[in-house]
């Protein structure tokens, strides 16, 4: 009979994980197969700096000369897991597990029942927020699940041994301080607010603040020498706050409110706990009346918020060129194109449309295709003096393909400066030395992405290779590349003017007239600036390539340039396609039948000429209509 | 069960004095007698073979890079206790204490190094030896240099740092990171003496300053000084003031290069506070730079090049590659604040080369200078070579210290028998800091790279060494002191009599910036 008893009121118990459970599975497949942290992993160095990880002490040790260069450490480590999206997946779930498992046990001690169950999921619905915009943030998680296992630690032992609880709560904060800095505050704050509100000894919580004062004094601004601001704030997201502005760094918020939703959350539950407790004397035994309605009500409410959350903060865009980074770092160019083709309009920007153009290239069809995308005057590539971030490792790639060897490596380092070591940028760096001839300098990089966890067995596959065959001959990118990399002496001055692209092009194509893809940039750079005279001039280069027609673009151009200037243009014996005649004659009868209506000529031609350069040439616009 | 622990303790005793006693007779106990000659070099990384170096240096730690299953090492010297190293991948780590030992007893002798290698066989190979010569000189214990990323055209970290040349120990004088992610450059020091020195900063919070080290206390200069010098009687500092402009080359091994657009010196007393500049050494028509004082304080050398365009552009003048700078030098009489007349010391023209950063050694003896084709930074020309005059006789060599690429940015240490320089040997790319002894008849002898505790420390280290400059001692200022200088709003105000690098008309529109 009592066992029969006990049974009914251990069941709803068990049950109680059954929520979290289910929403946690939820969260990690969500992560895996939506979010996909390998898309944040190879952003690393382009949307936020990369969290450099090598193997050895010697970087190990590198982290220990400062405070919270432990997390660092950890962080930067777990960051390169994310390279496989299920071990991505599976640490931030088990992140977000640990901090909702820590929120429930300090909601518990600060007076807290099972009502406030909800408050629990915050933390994690503020990650999941987080992770659908893209945003790394797991050192600020990983630092705050730290001080929040020390708080949880903390008020469990100093139960036990009360007499030596400040003794406990100064070596507590200082092995704490030294792991994880700046958010060892938030261990400072929890504790001081228990002592307080709790355990309502005001001496004790005074004193607990002044040992922190003279702590941070002491270990962060005398002897790790840091400046006040480093020594208080480093890994909080608070540090650094001025450099941009708070408002254009979403990031930052959330991390703010998730840093400062344990105090607070902990203060009003403390606070109430504190000033009602006396007229809730009996504590409310939930195990038994724990009803299967308000199960259902507390899941439904979750699910609902779930949903919603994961819906509304759910970022396509950014999304979208993160794909489009991951496929192009691997080339796979028929994904990319399909993916790109796929994209909405509002998230086509110039990244896309440059790693498009790229794909075109190598698929053969970007005198085929390329106005069936978004383009405009800049949507090759840019020689600007500085650009960092997502476009310098972008830029670096279209440059290497170029054979403008030198400009790429400009481009790299800049990258490398801004972003921080990186093995998307080391193995640009490897392959530009290696054409270069600059063996040395090459085996630099390749003993630096050894130490990779991810790419550190195929550098020494490399430098295995290098050993038996110093100027790898037998690598025929290596081989091409040679080939068509600029060789005279070409200026490139600080400020950098449109025309320089043309110039660009036009050296790689007198270095090496068979540089195809300098052919087809160049002349996909007169189409986009519509400067036809010298689209025609150039059209005697088609002889050094296999085509075996007239391009697409190329006949739309020919027959506008001819209908324009009423100029017969060499073709070399070639002949426009019966198609592209008949197609011109269909658009320039519709654009002169709507004239002087440009509005009209528009909507009519859009469906059918949205895709081609008559329609760019016309209207300035692409990759509209069918 | 008392026993058992008896037991237990005295099994661990045995095993902590074998591996103590195993560790202490290294492998004294090993006897190679069967052993094969090769008669060849054995080939080490770095390069430390037939090189004479100071006797308080720190260990030249090396790695072999020959196969084999064992390696073994024995480091000797006329006096004293040889040194034993055994190793399974054949990198070589000397211990400390040993080698100063061994270093400091035999004083002006030579070093011999024994390398043994085990082959797949089992049987020993003995190499030849490698001797190099130890100098009676020491070389100054501290050198300070920078160490950046290869920039292009941002700097996010650039640090000013501090090395112990007796052991590997390295500090930060002061780092980017504490003002604002700022740069720093440009570090000059008093004859050798870490008590005065100037170094100067850019930061986009900050400005363009210089800080001033001098009398323990840290200042901040209201201007930036680019290139400069301290008088010996570190009463004043001359200066340049530079409008450079960078810019890239499409094609060859280097990207980078560097132009003065204009330069001009300027004279800052120190005590005086007083910015001052003669008509000599900041000609409008001509570029001055990379000044430098003779040991007595009687003559400033500089270098100096016609100005062949009119005005500042942000175009890349034409015949910019036709820059060629001359080798001059004025006289200076610091207690009247008289300068006499110019000289020229070695003609670019006559040489049809390009001559920068001229250092005079501490005794006066030797100007040692970087030879390449054009242009005012020397570490951007992949030819670039270092050359020594001798100063008696006017006459000047390429010592053999040179090599295929770029040799720059070279300093004296305190008693004129070292010198340290930036080489891009190792592949072109990174600048690393080399030593070379030079012997009183002005031979510089084969250089070596500075050691590092790891052995292949260099083979993956991306940043580059700039600027090396002996000093004799740590610098007393920490790099709070630096960076609360940068950062703090109290700066010395000075009153320049040109704003800026001097300008050459272009028609008469143009304003001289000149009082």
């Amino acid at each position: 009979m009592r066992q029969n008893l006990q049974k009914k009121i251990d069941q709803p118990k068990d049950k109680r994980f059954l929520t979290p459970i289910v929403f946690f599975v939820c969260v990690y497949f969500y992560l895996r197969l939506v979010v996909e942290s390998k898309l944040i992993y190879h952003s690393f160095g382009m949307f936020c700096k990369t969290p450099a990880f090598s193997k050895g002490m010697s970087f190990f040790t590198g982290f220990l000369q400062y405070p919270g260069g432990i997390i660092d450490y950890i962080s930067a480590m777990l960051s390169q897991l994310y390279y496989h999206s299920y071990l991505g997946a599976l640490i931030i779930t088990l992140v977000a597990v640990a901090l909702y498992l820590c929120t429930k046990k300090l909601i518990n001690f600060a007076g807290g029942g099972r009502s406030l169950n909800f408050v629990c999921y915050i933390p994690v619905f503020m990650m999941l927020i987080s992770y659908n915009n893209y945003y790394h943030s797991l050192t600020t998680y990983l630092a705050i699940l730290t001080a929040l296992l020390f708080s949880v630690v903390h008020v469990k032992i100093s139960r036990r041994i009360d007499s030596l609880h400040l003794v406990l709560f100064v070596l507590e904060f200082i092995i704490l301080y030294y792991v994880a800095a700046g958010v060892a505050s938030l261990f400072v704050i929890i504790t001081i607010a228990y002592e307080l509100f709790i355990r309502r000894r005001l001496i004790s919580s005074m004193l607990f603040l002044v040992t922190v004062l003279i702590a941070v004094w002491f270990i962060g601004y005398y002897y790790f020498q840091l400046e006040i601001a480093q020594s208080c704030l480093y890994l909080t997201p608070f540090y650094k706050m001025t450099y941009i502005p708070l408002a254009k760094n979403p990031a930052k918020i959330i991390n703010i409110c998730l840093y400062l939703f344990f105090p607070v959350a902990l203060l009003s539950v403390m606070l109430w706990h504190s000033f009602f407790r006396q007229k809730k004397s009996v504590p409310n035994n939930n195990v038994g009346s724990y009803s299967r309605s308000r199960v259902v009500v507390s899941t439904a409410v979750l699910v609902i918020t779930s949903l919603a959350t994961v819906y509304l903060s759910f970022n396509g865009n950014a999304k979208a060129s993160r794909q489009t980074i991951y496929l192009a770092e691997h080339k796979m160019w028929s994904e990319l194109l399909a993916h790109i083709k796929n994209l909405p309009r509002k998230h086509h920007h110039l990244i896309n449309t440059r790693c498009a153009n790229r794909a075109l290239y190598h698929t053969g069809r970007l005198a085929e295709d390329m106005f069936s995308y978004p383009q405009g005057s800049d949507s090759l590539f840019s020689l600007a003096n500085i650009i960092i971030g997502i476009y310098s490792r972008v830029g670096s790639s279209v440059l290497i393909d170029l054979g403008h060897i030198n400009y790429a490596e400009k481009r790299v380092y800049e990258s490398l400066e801004d972003m921080g070591e990186n093995p998307f940028l080391l193995q640009r760096l490897i392959l530009i030395n290696l054409v270069k001839g600059q063996r040395q300098t090459a085996r630099v990089f390749l003993n630096v992405l050894a130490k990779d966890l991810i790419y550190g067995k195929r550098a020494k596959e490399i430098l295995h290779r290098l050993d038996v065959d110093p100027q790898l001959i037998i690598n025929k990118k290596i081989r091409y590349l040679r080939s068509i990399m600029l060789t005279e002496g070409l200026i490139f001055p600080p400020q950098q003017k449109e025309e320089t692209r043309e110039i660009l092009l036009l050296n790689l194509l007198k270095r090496n007239r068979y540089n195809k893809m300098a052919f087809e940039y160049l002349m996909a750079d007169y189409l986009l600036a519509n400067q036809l005279d010298k689209f025609v001039e150039n059209l005697w280069r088609l002889d050094d390539f296999n085509y075996q027609k007239i391009p697409r673009h190329y006949e739309e151009a020919i027959l506008f340039y001819s209908d324009f200037t009423g100029k017969k243009v060499d073709l070399h014996g070639r002949k426009i396609s019966s198609f592209s005649f008949n197609r011109f004659i269909e658009f320039i009868d519709t654009l002169n039948r709507f004239q002087p209506d440009k509005e009209a000529a528009y909507s009519a031609l859009v469906e059918n000429f949205g895709r081609s350069y008559l329609f760019y040439n016309a209207f300035g616009v692409s990759g509209v209509g069918k | 069960m008392k026993n058992k622990y008896y037991i237990l303790l005295l099994v661990i005793l045995t095993i902590s004095g074998g591996a103590v006693f195993y560790s202490r007779a290294g492998f004294g106990s090993l006897k190679i007698e069967n052993f094969n000659i090769v008669s060849q070099p054995v080939s080490i990384d770095p390069d430390y073979t037939d090189i004479t170096i100071p006797p308080n240096i720190a260990p030249l730690n090396f790695s072999i890079k020959e196969t084999g299953k064992k390696f073994f090492v024995r480091i000797y010297a006329e006096k004293g206790n040889e040194i034993k190293i055994v190793s399974k991948k054949g990198s070589i780590i000397i211990p400390l204490k040993k080698w100063r030992r061994l270093l400091d007893i035999n004083r002006g002798g030579q070093l011999f190094f024994d390398v043994y290698i085990k082959d797949e066989q089992g049987g020993w190979n003995k190499y030849q030896t490698i001797a190099n010569q130890i100098a009676e000189e020491q070389i100054d214990p501290y050198i300070a240099y920078r160490l950046i990323k290869p920039i292009f055209n941002c700097w996010h970290s650039v640090g000013l740092y501090q090395r112990n040349l007796t052991n590997y120990d390295e500090s930060v004088i002061v780092h980017g990171e504490s003002f604002n992610r700022g740069c720093v450059n440009c570090h000059t020091f008093l004859n050798n003496s870490p008590d005065k020195m100037l170094f100067g900063i850019r930061s986009t919070k900050y400005g363009a300053k210089t800080i001033l080290k001098a009398n323990k206390k840290v200042n901040k200069i209201g201007t930036k000084f680019t290139y400069s010098a301290w008088h010996p009687s570190g009463r004043l500092v001359v200066y340049s003031t530079n409008k450079i402009m960078q810019f890239f080359h499409a094609s060859g091994m280097e990207v980078r290069d560097v132009i003065d657009l204009d330069s001009a010196l300027l004279y800052y007393m120190i005590d005086d506070n007083v910015v001052g500049t003669n008509h000599a050494i900041s000609d409008k028509d001509y570029l001055e730079t990379y000044p430098t004082w003779s040991p007595d304080g009687r003559y400033l050398y500089f270098c100096s090049a016609p100005i062949t365009w009119t005005g500042l552009s942000e175009i890349l003048p034409e015949g910019y590659e036709k820059i060629r700078y001359s080798l001059m030098r004025i006289s200076y009489d610091i207690d009247k604040d008289q300068w006499g007349h110019l000289e020229t010391v070695l003609s670019a023209d006559k040489m049809q080369r390009n001559i920068l950063l001229p250092r005079l050694s501490p005794d006066g003896r030797y100007l040692l200078f970087c030879m390449c084709d054009y242009g005012s930074f020397p570490i951007y020309q992949q030819n670039s070579d270092l050359y020594m005059m001798d100063l008696q006789t006017g006459e000047y060599n390429k010592p053999d210290i040179n090599s295929d690429y770029a040799e720059s940015w070279h300093s004296w240490s305190s008693n004129s028998r070292w010198i340290s320089f930036s080489s891009k040997r190792r592949g072109g790319l990174f600048t690393r800091t080399y030593i070379s002894y030079v012997d009183k008849s002005g031979k510089a002898c084969k250089p070596f790279i500075m050691p590092q505790k790891d052995p292949d420390f260099y083979d993956s280290f991306v940043k580059t060494y700039s600027v090396p400059e002996f000093i004799t001692g740590p610098i007393d200022a920490s790099e709070r002191e630096f960076a609360r200088a940068v950062r703090s709003s109290n700066e010395i105000e000075v009153v320049l009599p040109i704003t800026g690098a001097t300008v050459k008309a272009s028609g008469d529109t143009q304003e001289y910036n000149r009082e």
